[in-house]
Parts: structure tokens; C-alpha cells; sequence
């Protein structure tokens, strides 16, 4: 119903809840392929305003799902980054230094520490198998909707996916 | 390991500061954002209702389920069309747009019904379309159309009344001899019902349209002689397959040929009338000075010409004496043809009223020999009104023709070409305004 009222009245306070529903899910998604704070903000600025540009556009394309189109966007937006900057993802001292800032009570306890080793994993694994398992697992994708965005088969990303936290497995047990 | 790294990465969610945004980032970016759209939409048009239905489309159905739902959202669309024209022209009055449409929509389901009735029984089908044909020309001269409409309309009903009677004498062959007695009661019913319904549009329209009015009573003449044909055949099947006539057919039959005669002698009656009529014209326009007595029966010759030679032979055969003639040496005078015409249509009166007394003899003995006398007699008089008419037609142009002073007979002129004198006449006639043709 968002999206029929942000299509057909570009209604900018549907829009502004949607903003509110999908904000976080597709800033963690960008910040964990650019590792980079200031660039994921400004990357997921860009990839709200494209969004709504593209719903009100009057040639008006299919839209299936609307998160599938918010995460297809923001992995085109990400691409584009490391395109222009030429970047090789890597954590960033800084970003860790931030986190540790952050959630200095969280890492007190040994779940915190656990998560931030995941976290770490996550970052040394290839972009494709990244993604399948931040969308799977952290922000709950169906795999048809995984599929609708990386713009695979359900069966490739189910296997992908399989791959992916074989790789993510072995990346802890490495360190451990 | 793997479950347990699963709900790890939920966790990933939770964690404040590190992959989540920064909840001042969030409403400080949103309020920006917004800022940003608003000022996009402040120049957009208010959309329209068909916009906002295209939108809905493209929201809520899956562009292949589109494509998939066109070719039946085609056939859905044609058949709201269909259904809806249907149902507006079943109510199409005469002159409507969709007057044409209804008649067309009927014959379709005319022809169906005919495909699905056996053979045998389409007989009876064919009188019922017939009869809403009647109906129909009923119905259209009680209608407050346009006159020229009227006419149209009715004219063509006239003339598939004729086609769907003719095609029900045919399909008579196909009746069984099991079922005549049904066959012969619905030919008595329906043609009935056609009769009583072209007698009543008759008397509405003659007052307005003289012309009109004949047709179609011919048209009640024609359907009778097509019903006592069906009859004859049913009779004949009879007869021939050695199967006795039922006393209630017999009855119907008594009953269907005694209101044919009955409406013959009638016709016949009205046409001596006309004839009568006619004979006071010529008298008149003799009175008045004019030259009714010259050779402008030469007119008349290239037309019709009646002889005053009708009657019965001794033995009760009418006699087809109704002469016509084609050429133009027919020595005679308007007076004399009138005066002719009168007579024939005074025997055929006459002859009616024997042929009455005949038949109601004849059913109770021969009930095919009665058809036939009957059938007869229908022909001679239909002869005699059409003579009666086309005399009435061409008569004021012969009483001014003949003013116009003498025309050389016995030269051949076809219908419709230019007439020109051999000798010193004065005057040229044209033919072309009297080109009727006795049948």
C-alpha cells in the first residue's frame, strides 16, 4: 500500500516511512561491503533518493518487491563506489576503533566480542557470499527476494548461500 | 555451529554503533530527504483517475501476470461488448442504431435454433419466425419512427415474412406423416396470428401509405397461399401413405380453408370496389372533357391490358383469363378496359362465393380437391387485385395522355424506353411512367 500511494500520489510521507522501515537494513548492508561510515551515510542517502525518483518516474517499471528494489539499487550504489574510488575493501581502523566507542558495554560481554569476530569474518569473504548472508541472515530476506536482487535462480542462492557459510565457518574456526 | 552462528548474526543487528546507523545520521538524513522530495512533488500534476488505476495495475499485479491476463482481458473486454450490446439492442426500438443489430443478433439465433432442431420439426420453427415477423411489422407501424424508416423497416420484414414462409412449405416435406395433425394445427395457429396481425397493421397504415398497405396485404395473401400449399403437401403425404385423415384434422383443415375463402372473397370483393371506383374515374374525367376514348390505350397495351374474358369453364375450373399483353395493337378504349377490369373482378367475386359452397362440400369428401379449389381460387384473385391495382396506377396517365391528342398504335415500344409515333402524331408519350407489368 506504501508503494501504490508513493507511485500513483507521491505521497513523500509514505516514502518517509518506508525510509523508516528499510533505513537500517540498507545502511548495514552498505557499510558492511564499504566498511566505511561516512561513505555508507552518504552511499544510503543516494540510494533513498534514487528510489523515490525511480517510483514517481512516469515511466513507471515494474516494482515487485520494494526491499528488493532498495537493496538492488544499493548493491548498483556500491559497485559505483568501488568503481570510481577504486577501493579494496578492508576494515578500517578507524571504523573499529568506532565500534569499539560504541559498544564499549556490548563488548564487555563475550557475546559482543563473538559478534565482532562474525563481523570481521564477514568482511574477509568474497562480496557475493557477503551479501547473500548479511541479507539472509541479519536482515531476513526471503531467498526469492535475495534471488529478485542479486538477480539469480532461488536454487543459486540457496547453494550460494550454503557456500557462503561453509567459507564463513571456516574463516572462525581458522582464527579460533 | 551452523545455528548458533544464525542467531550470531541476528545478533549483528542489535549491535549499537557498529553496522547500524547512526540514529541522529537517520533523522537528520530523513529530514533533508525529505526536504529534497518535497520540493519534486510541489511541481507535479494531480494525477488522474485512469493514472491512478495504471498505478494500482503496475503495484499490485506482476507484469507477467499482465502480459499473461492480456489475451483474456481481451476476450473479457469483447465479451462485456458483446453482452452489453446484446442486452441494449434487445431493446432497440425501430429507427434505434442498434435496430440493425438486434435483427442481425436475431437471425444468428434463428440459424442456431435451427441447427439444433431435427429436420422434421423445422417446419413449425419457420412459422414461428414467420410470426414474429408479423409481429414485427405490427410492432414497427405502431411506432412513432420516421415514415421513411417505417416504411423501410416494414418493406423488408414484408419480404422476409415471404422468405421464412417459403422456407417453411419446404421444410414441410420433411414433417412425417406422424406429425401432420401438430403440423397442420400450428400452420392454422400461426397463420392466423400473421393474418390478424398484417390485417391490423393494414388498416394503420393505409391512411397514411396507400401503397404500403397493399403490399403488405399481399403479403397476407401470399401467406396464405404458402399455408394451404403446406397443407396440401401434409394432405398429399397422407394420401399417399394410405393413412386416414383424423376427423380433427379434418376439422382444421374445414377451419383453415373456410377463413382462407372467407378472406379471398373478401379481397376479391375489395378489388371489385377499387374496379368500381375506377369505372366512376373514367366516367368523370368523360364528363369533364377529357378524351378518354382515343388510341392512348396503346399506353396501357405496353403495360397490361385486361381482357373482360374471365369466368369458370363448365367444369369448374377457373380459368387463368386475365390476358396480358405486351404489345401494343390491343384496339381498344380506357373505358372499355376499365369497364373490364370491373367485370373480371365482379366474376371473381362470384366465383368466390361458388368456390365457398364448393370447398365446404368438397372437405367432407375430398379434402385434397378442396386445398386445390381453394389454392385456385387464391390465384385468381390475387390476379384480379393486382389487374384492379395496376389499372388504378396507370389510369390518370392515360386520361392525360389522351389530351395530349392521338398516338399511333401498333408500334412496338418496350417499357421504358422513349416512345416515337410512325405517324403524324401529335405528341410524344413516354412509356417509361406506365412500365407496370401484369404478372
Amino acid at each position: 500500500m506504501l508503494l501504490f500511494r508513493i507511485r500513483s500520489r507521491k505521497d513523500s510521507e509514505a516514502f518517509g516511512q518506508l525510509y523508516d522501515l528499510y533505513i537500517q537494513k540498507i545502511y548495514r548492508f552498505v557499510f558492511l561491503k564499504v566498511s566505511d561510515k561516512e561513505e555508507a551515510e552518504d552511499i544510503t542517502s543516494d540510494v533513498f533518493l534514487k528510489v523515490w525518483n525511480l517510483l514517481i518516474d512516469e515511466d513507471k517499471q515494474e516494482v515487485k518487491h520494494v526491499s528488493a528494489l532498495l537493496y538492488r539499487i544499493a548493491r548498483n550504489a556500491v559497485i559505483d563506489f568501488y568503481r570510481k574510488k577504486q577501493h579494496v575493501a578492508k576494515i578500517d581502523i578507524e571504523t573499529v576503533e568506532e565500534i569499539g566507542e560504541y559498544d564499549k558495554h556490548i563488548q564487555a560481554v563475550e557475546q559482543g566480542h563473538e559478534t565482532q569476530r562474525i563481523f570481521e569474518a564477514l568482511k574477509k569473504m568474497k562480496r557475493e557470499y557477503q551479501e547473500v548472508i548479511t541479507m539472509k541472515y541479519i536482515d531476513e530476506l526471503t531467498i526469492g527476494e535475495i534471488a529478485e536482487i542479486v538477480g539469480k535462480k532461488h536454487i543459486a542462492v540457496r547453494v550460494t548461500l550454503h557456500r557462503a557459510m561453509k567459507v564463513l565457518k571456516e574463516i572462525l574456526t581458522e582464527k579460533i | 555451529m551452523s545455528r548458533l552462528l544464525q542467531s550470531q548474526l541476528k545478533r549483528m543487528r542489535e549491535m549499537h554503533g557498529s553496522v547500524n546507523p547512526d540514529p541522529v545520521w537517520v533523522l537528520e538524513n530523513k529530514r533533508n530527504m525529505m526536504s529534497q522530495i518535497g520540493n519534486t512533488i510541489g511541481q507535479e500534476k494531480k494525477q488522474d483517475v485512469f493514472s491512478n488505476v495504471q498505478s494500482f495495475f503496475q503495484t499490485f499485479v506482476p507484469q507477467r501476470f499482465a502480459y499473461a491476463l492480456k489475451p483474456a482481458g481481451v476476450v473479457f473486454l469483447a465479451l462485456v461488448l458483446t453482452t452489453s450490446g446484446w442486452i441494449a439492442s434487445a431493446y432497440a426500438k425501430p429507427g434505434d442504431v442498434l435496430w440493425n443489430a438486434k435483427n442481425a443478433l436475431d437471425n444468428v439465433v434463428e440459424q442456431g435454433q435451427l441447427a439444433f432442431t431435427a429436420q422434421e420439426d423445422q417446419a413449425v420453427l419457420h412459422l414461428k419466425f414467420a410470426t414474429k415477423r408479423a409481429k414485427v411489422i405490427q410492432e414497427v407501424a405502431d411506432n412513432t419512427v420516421d415514415p421513411k424508416v417505417k416504411t423501410d423497416i416494414i418493406k423488408q420484414t414484408v419480404e422476409e415474412l415471404k422468405d421464412k414462409m417459403d422456407q417453411a412449405t419446404k421444410s414441410v416435406n420433411n414433417t412425417p406423416v406422424e406429425k401432420s395433425k401438430e403440423l397442420v394445427k400450428e400452420v392454422n395457429n400461426k397463420v392466423k396470428e400473421i393474418t390478424q396481425s398484417l390485417s391490423e397493421t393494414v388498416a394503420k397504415v393505409d391512411t397514411v401509405d396507400h401503397q404500403l398497405a397493399k403490399d403488405i396485404d399481399k403479403s397476407s395473401l401470399d401467406t396464405k397461399q404458402k399455408s394451404l400449399a403446406m397443407i396440401e403437401v401434409v394432405v398429399q403425404k397422407k394420401t399417399d401413405a394410405q393413412v386416414e385423415i383424423s376427423d380433427e384434422e379434418k376439422d382444421i383443415i374445414k377451419e383453415h380453408l373456410t377463413t382462407a375463402v372467407g378472406d379471398m372473397k373478401e379481397e376479391a370483393v375489395k378489388a371489385k370496389d377499387q374496379a368500381t371506383g375506377l369505372v366512376q374515374e373514367v366516367k368523370n374525367s368523360a364528363d369533364e372533357g377529357k378524351t378518354v376514348s382515343t388510341s392512348t390505350v396503346s399506353v396501357l397495351g405496353s403495360g397490361s391490358t385486361a381482357s373482360s374474358s374471365t369466368g369458370v369453364n363448365s367444369t369448374g375450373t377457373i380459368q387463368n383469363n386475365i390476358n396480358v399483353s405486351s404489345t401494343i395493337s390491343v384496339a381498344s378504349t380506357t373505358k372499355e378496359i376499365v369497364d373490364g377490369v370491373a367485370q373480371t373482378a365482379s366474376q371473381t367475386v362470384q366465383t368466390a362465393e361458388t368456390k365457398e359452397v364448393e370447398v365446404k362440400t368438397l372437405i367432407q369428401t375430398n379434402v385434397l380437391e378442396a386445398i386445390k379449389k381453394t389454392q385456385e381460387l387464391g390465384v385468381v384473385v390475387q390476379q384480379t387485385v393486382n389487374t384492379v391495382e395496376k389499372t388504378a396506377e396507370i389510369l390518370p396517365t392515360i386520361i392525360v395522355n389522351s389530351t395530349l391528342g392521338t398516338i399511333k398504335t401498333g408500334t412496338s415500344a418496350a417499357p421504358g424506353t422513349t416512345f416515337v409515333p410512325t405517324t403524324s402524331s401529335t405528341v410524344g408519350v413516354q412509356i417509361k411512367t406506365v412500365t407496370t407489368t401484369a404478372k
